[in-house]
């Protein structure tokens, strides 16, 4: 389940928000794709997603290219950057929401659910409103809700950002642990570096200019 | 120290919702009360219903409501989806047309629909479900449009990266964050359609009644009072009933549509197409009046518009157009300087206590869900007695105005009292600012919106009140609905050009009220 | 805090009960009467003038609805009226105003109109126009009448009233041929007259309607006829029912004498000159001369049928729902 980003780019009437950028994310893996606010960042995580439709370029997920593709059958998970959790369901219905749009069957989907929110260590706040929740707790929500049905590829949007610094490094190893543990092949952007190296195995730096310069591997 | 501060304020803000329930009780409730205690033969209570006109009449209620609900809910949930999310060209143009509607004169809109529907239709449950829809539409549009539009389009983009087909999107997370608002809007429309008055007398017909025309039926020609009035006390508590079960949540208002952060997603050609026909629904009738006004059997003429204006003496007229726009203008005026402020202090006083806010409103209905004729009636044999001799005074009609347009003003004004964070009250305290000032220098400025609103619903809705105004006595010269409907009475090509001509000039000015506020508060 | 709110709102409730009460008792001069009557009751300025200069009393006008409404509020509040005067009861409501007493005494007749069957000359073109009652069930108007519903329109009602007093018990008979005969019923005069009036664009050349229509249609044309020419409409002159209307002091006036004088200022030559062309009516006083249009336009009537008001009163709901069971299945 590797993603290859193919020579993607995409302007937006006269500006070029990203040009020609082409990227891969080995099955299994993180990788962190860093660069400063206004970048392009968030663009890129929703041509990937099918959110946005590239100018040019292809997104090959698996070996197949997603270019007809649209958003709800691509089998790629996103954690947003401010969560977007279902305010009108509790915790554990929107972990459940991705199982019940495929149809899963009712006891499978409920293990997975209750598996995830183990793993997150929310099994205790399955009832709970979701308007009740802390920052981490909803982000941890949000990633249970996005692995939930198991997709081929998980998007990160700046996931640590706005959180403060204790929660901040916890999360950050939760999050490393829970990916390597789903062994979910997944993209995270975000400007800090540091928080880079904690969650992901390879970094690539975006610059505002065209080509990315594949920077060095995690230590 | 808080808490202590807090209660304090909350006991004393109550007081301000009582010139609201004063309002309701003076203009409603103690007439009706007396009114039943006075005429109410008690088997009539239950012989009533047994009477086949009555049983005709609540069942075509019923069914002309729920039939005119259905499709405008239909209709007004698609209109108000891509209204409320998306970005397209003459979007504000339609969104005025759309919401414009619902304070239009009853009398003049029903003159439209018969200049423009072929005869056969004039008298049909099709054109009462047509007008019923042109004027309601606002309903929905305003109550659900703000929820919806305060949907994140991400949230949506989520649903849709969780697998979720668009089906399955609109059925799972739009419908059920709409749910509250959808539910009010339906309560509303239901409402409205089934207490309509104007539209069913202009557009019903034989076997066409409501209960509301029965009911006037029964209280003027059969000279059943009694009858008539257990008639109009049942529907009331129905009504109230209902509304109260269903107006809980806080999403009943009909606000200003502050349309924040549209997507910039482009209307596909059905959506186009919609919104198009939708437009024709909305100006055709209007333009039909234009060319109605105009036009005697076989010829062009200026003649209607001329006397309208007073350019022509007309023979045998003797109405006077701008007397009736002073009188009308002075009305509705008056009417919102007692509705508006009452209302809004009302809001203000009730707004954190939801329960207690959607009883009052429930209550403030009362006026409107009473039929116009037994309101009059009521108020007749009430208020004949020095010092409340209030049947003889011409503040009676704005007065009764007033009661009709404040649920209105109290509905739009909620949401937006809701948004004035309690915060910003104790803020402004522990800068220095007393309670006078910081309800002038903090709070009033942001009620802008909500006095702009209600300022628009009660003047148009009493510029064009024809019900109860036609009913209780009037001491000074008509109102501009009065001479419509006078002037339909009457033989010959000039007055029909003329009530023609007036019915439109009446539209388009309560357009432009309600257009030009509604535009201001946006700022 | 808490004390100026309460006083606001208490001071803002009084002012409201005080302001209107102060306006009710402006208008308890003697130097003003109030004259109640319909809407319609539309005159030229100064129809009162000659009143007020010789007794000094001014008149005021309150309006109050349709004939019917204006009957119901009167009986409601009979003793302790909404005015001093009354103008514009009809024979088909005068038997419930004097059961309720709203009169001081016995009111004076004012006006009379016909209602009867209008046709439009130019549709029905070469073909002979009805002349009776009888003329509207054969074959040769076929589908060409509209009525309105007496549940709903006095004019309905006074058609109505007309084939019972023409035809007695078996005037359910006539209305079936009626129906047979394709009648068409809608709710208002104004709906019959100006949609479904072939004058107006509709389908039905005959209407019922207003011995006085045709002056009007020639008073109110928009191009004005030329000079000479005839009604465009006319009127079947033995289909006609009389309605008369009266006007009286209401009982519980403080001002019987005065409110007489208007009265009989009511039923006098000045202001009953002015009665044709403003509501389209025929002054009940002899010595009035009609005004030209009527002369030339409204044709004569010699034969109409009536009802002793009682009988209309008693009998009213019951031929209204005898009718409604007939024609409206």
């Amino acid at each position: 389940m590797s993603l290859i980003i193919d020579n993607i780019s995409f302007s937006y009437g006269e500006r070029t928000i990203l040009g020609e950028l082409s990227l891969e994310v080995p099955t299994g893996t993180t990788t962190a794709v860093v660069a400063p606010s206004g970048s392009g960042k968030s663009t890129l995580l929703r041509i990937i997603a099918g959110l946005l439709t590239p100018s040019s370029g292809s997104i090959i997920l698996d070996g197949k290219n997603l270019s007809l593709v649209p958003t709800h059958l691509r089998s790629i998970g996103m954690v947003f950057q401010d969560n977007q959790l279902f305010p009108h369901l509790n915790v554990y219905d929107n972990v459940m929401f991705g199982l019940r749009m495929a149809k899963t069957e009712k006891t499978i989907a409920a293990n997975r659910c209750r598996d995830l929110l183990d793993l997150v260590g929310l099994s205790q706040a399955a009832k709970q409103s979701v308007a009740t929740l802390s920052g981490g707790e909803s982000k941890r929500v949000a990633l249970a809700r996005a692995l939930a049905p198991s997709p081929k590829l998980l998007l990160l949007d700046e996931p640590l950002t706005g959180l403060d610094s204790e929660l901040h490094d916890r999360l950050a190893h939760d999050l490393q642990r829970i990916l390597h543990a789903t062994s979910t092949t997944a993209l995270l952007v975000t400007h800090s570096i540091p928080e880079a190296e904690i969650i992901s195995d390879s970094i690539h730096r975006l610059q505002i200019t065209i080509d990315i310069v594949p920077d060095g591997e995690k230590k | 120290m808080v808490g202590h501060c807090f209660e304090m304020k909350i006991r004393n803000l109550r007081v301000f919702a009582v010139p609201a329930a004063i309002l309701v009780f003076v203009t409603a409730v103690i007439p009706l009360i007396i009114l039943a205690t006075s005429v109410i033969d008690k088997a009539d209570i239950f012989s009533i219903w047994t009477k086949s006109p009555v049983r005709r009449a609540l069942f075509f209620s019923l069914w002309q409501a729920l039939l005119s609900t259905a499709f405008t809910i239909f209709l007004g949930l698609i209109a108000t989806w891509y209204l409320s999310r998306y970005q397209f060209f003459g979007r504000r143009t339609f969104f005025a047309l759309v919401t414009v509607p619902f304070v239009l004169p009853t009398v003049a809109v029903g003159a439209a629909f018969i200049a423009v529907l072929p005869r056969a239709l004039h008298h049909s449950t099709f054109a009462i479900v047509l007008a019923h829809i042109f004027f309601n539409i606002s309903i929905v549009v305003r109550t659900v449009g703000p929820r919806w539009n305060s949907v994140d389009d991400q949230l949506i983009d989520s649903a849709r990266m969780l697998g979720a087909t668009p089906f399955q999107t609109w059925r799972y997370v739009i419908m059920p964050l709409g749910k509250n608002a959808i539910f009010s809007a339906t309560a509303l429309t239901f409402f409205m359609c089934f207490t309509s008055y104007g539209i069913i007398t202009i557009l019903g017909g034989p076997g066409l009644a409501t209960l509301d025309i029965e009911i006037y039926r029964r209280a003027v020609q059969l000279g059943d009072l009694s009858g008539a009035t257990v008639l109009a006390i049942a529907q009331m508590l129905l009504i109230a009933i209902a509304f109260l079960l269903w107006s809980r949540s806080r999403s009943t208002e009909l606000i200003s549509f502050r349309a924040q952060a549209v997507s910039h997603r482009r209307l596909s050609l059905a959506p186009k197409c919609f919104f198009l026909t939708l437009t024709a629904f909305f100006t055709v009738p209007v333009l039909a009046l234009v060319a109605a006004s105009l036009r005697t059997r076989d010829s062009w003429s200026l003649t209607g518009w001329r006397v309208f204006l007073g350019i022509q003496n007309q023979r045998g007229f003797d109405f006077n157009f701008w007397q009736a726009i002073q009188t009308s203008g002075k009305y509705a005026l008056i009417a919102s300087c007692i509705a508006v402020p009452t209302g809004i202090a009302a809001t203000y006083a009730l707004s954190n206590r939801i329960s207690s806010h959607s009883r009052l409103s429930a209550f403030a209905i009362l006026p409107l869900a009473i039929s116009p004729v037994v309101i009059g009636l009521a108020i007749l044999i009430t208020y004949d007695v020095q010092p409340f001799d209030f049947r003889s005074s011409w503040l009676l009609i704005p007065v009764v105005h007033a009661a009709i347009a404040l649920p209105f003003v109290m509905r739009s004004a909620l949401p937006i009292v809701d948004g004035i964070p309690n915060d910003l009250r104790s803020v402004a305290s522990t800068l220095g600012a007393g309670p006078w000032r910081r309800f002038l220098t903090v709070e009033l400025p942001l009620l802008k919106p909500a006095i702009s609103t209600g300022l628009a619903f009660s003047l148009a809705m009493s510029l064009g009140e024809f019900g109860a105004t036609s009913f209780l006595t009037r001491r000074e010269s008509r109102t501009i609905p009065i001479i419509i409907a006078s002037l339909f009475g009457k033989a010959g090509d000039i007055p029909r050009t003329t009530g023609m001509a007036a019915s439109l000039v009446l539209i388009v000015t309560t357009a432009m009220i309600v257009i030009t506020i509604d535009r201001k508060s946006h700022t | 805090m808490k004390k100026t709110s309460i006083t606001l709102s208490a001071s803002l409730a009084a002012s409201l009960v005080f302001m209107a009460a102060a306006c009710s008792s402006e208008s308890s001069s003697t130097k003003e009467l109030t004259l109640i009557a319909y809407d319609s009751f539309a005159l030229p300025e100064g129809a009162f003038d000659v009143f007020t200069e010789e007794t000094g009393i001014k008149v005021h006008i309150a309006l109050s609805g349709d004939a019917g409404e204006m009957v119901a509020k009167a009986s409601l509040t009979s003793g302790n009226p909404e005015g001093d005067v009354m103008w514009g009861v009809d024979n088909t409501l005068i038997s419930r105003a004097t059961d309720s007493k709203i009169f001081a005494s016995d009111p004076t007749e004012v006006d009379y109109g016909y209602v009867c069957v209008n046709f439009d000359i130019a549709a029905l073109g070469s073909a002979e126009p009805p002349l009776t009652l009888d003329d509207l069930v054969s074959d040769a108007y076929k589908g060409m009448l509209v009525v309105e519903s007496p549940a709903t329109s006095s004019t309905g009602l006074a058609f109505l009233l007309a084939t019972v007093a023409a035809f007695g018990d078996s005037w359910p008979d006539y209305w079936k041929q009626l129906v047979a005969n394709d009648v068409q019923v809608v709710d208002s005069w104004d709906e019959a007259y100006y949609t479904a009036f072939t004058r107006y664009g509709g389908d039905r050349p005959l209407v019922v309607s207003y011995s006085t229509s045709p002056p009007a249609e020639v008073i109110f044309a928009d191009p004005p006829l030329a000079k000479g020419s005839p009604a465009p409409t006319g009127v079947a002159s033995e289909t006609c029912f009389k309605q008369i209307e009266y006007a009286g002091v209401l009982r519980g006036t403080k001002y019987s004498d005065q409110a007489q004088q208007l009265v009989e200022y009511l039923a006098g030559p000045t202001f009953q000159a002015l009665l044709p062309e403003s509501l389209f009516v025929y002054p009940v006083n002899q010595d009035v001369a009609l005004p030209q249009s009527f002369v030339d336009y409204a044709p004569e009537i010699t034969t109409s049928f009536s009802i002793p008001p009682d009988e209309i009163a008693k009998n009213r709901q019951s031929w209204t729902d005898q009718w409604s069971a007939i024609v409206l299945r």
